[in-house]
């Protein structure tokens, strides 16, 4: 559940960043979620929508895109996309590897309605 | 009007994360994070490391529970400092809390900071408490799968403890799978087999805690 946590974390900025602009109302916030994050999009966006009750961001929609794994091979550096939760490199087959993308959780922007 | 951001949306954590290495490092206090399950056997663990380190190596602990003080009493009367966080039902620790506890404690040179998140094999994962070791324990009665159901945590854990081996003969825990699952998710990462029931293992869990040194404030 710490959904919920994220989407405090979320909703302050944008609340700030609401207030920075002459407390314009937030319409809409978009989010990066990393496939190897352990976050349900549905969950994030339910929690958003009870977290925003009363605030300037009341009618603001959650839109999310996944961002998908990406592996360097820790033996030979290629780098691949991981077909399962066990990373497996395609040219060398050795497990494991360092995470170059995936692993994100970003708030990429506060789109604030000014009509 | 869009205002972009593109920041990581638990950005304050991790500055508080940082906040607690820059408190940490210059005092030269090893920090370790202990995630599991509920049950699996945590604090026991503390209370052996506590017993087993002795006075060569004072091991001060952040206990972290959705409610009671249960744990850091059992800690208390080991002799080792103790902090208890309570959560008010929050899943995780953060690294604000850590912080806020880290004022309770007189931490000195050479200390060992214990900290045991709230049981939960998720939610932990994502929270830098700025720790510099991670630790993962599985206990046998959860089942060799684990590791396999919650990857995240064993792709990060710089240790894995599999606790309570004692029960072995009573369950269906299939030690060969679950060290595979392991070793396919983080090549190389140690895993200790430990029951602080016979004591089997417990000297090497010390060993590795008695081994974190200043050296390892690197993450």
């Amino acid at each position: 559940m710490h959904e919920f946590s994220i989407v405090e974390n979320i909703l302050e900025r944008a609340l700030a960043i609401a207030v920075e602009h002459g407390h314009l109302p937030v319409s809409r916030v978009r989010v990066a979620i990393g496939a190897l994050q352990q976050v349900e999009p549905e969950v994030l966006e339910f929690a958003f929508q009870a977290a925003v009750q009363g605030t300037l961001a009341e009618d603001a929609a959650f839109e999310w895109r996944a961002v998908p794994a990406r592996i360097a091979c820790a033996a030979c550096d290629a780098q691949f996309e991981p077909e399962d939760l066990f990373w497996v490199c395609p040219e060398c087959a050795a497990a494991g590897g360092r995470v170059l993308a995936g692993d994100e959780l970003v708030l990429e922007s506060v789109v604030l309605d000014e009509t | 009007m869009e205002i972009r951001v593109v920041e990581k949306v638990l950005k304050v954590n991790d500055e508080l994360a940082q906040a607690v290495r820059d408190r940490l490092r210059p005092l030269g206090v090893a920090t370790v994070n202990m995630i599991s399950a509920p049950g699996s056997g945590k604090t026991t663990l503390i209370e052996r490391a506590v017993e087993a380190l002795g006075a060569a190596r004072r091991i001060q602990v952040i206990e972290g529970d959705p409610d009671t003080t249960l744990d850091a009493e059992r800690i208390a009367a080991t002799g080792a400092p103790v902090v208890q966080i309570n959560t008010a039902g929050g899943c995780h620790l953060e690294a604000n809390l850590v912080l806020r506890a880290l004022e309770q404690l007189d931490l000195a040179p050479g200390d060992l900071l214990v900290i045991e998140n709230v049981g939960n094999l998720v939610c932990p994962v994502s929270f830098d408490l700025g720790e510099d070791k991670r630790v993962a324990v599985v206990s046998v009665t959860e089942g060799h799968d684990k590791p396999a159901k919650y990857p995240k945590l064993f792709r990060c854990a710089d240790l894995v403890v599999l606790n309570k081996i004692d029960l072995l003969p009573h369950v269906d825990f299939d030690v060969a799978r679950f060290r595979e699952y392991v070793e396919k998710l983080q090549p190389g990462v140690p895993v200790l087999d430990v029951s602080c029931r016979t004591g089997e293992g417990v000297d090497a869990w010390a060993d590795w805690l008695r081994a974190l040194g200043p050296a390892d404030a690197v993450r």
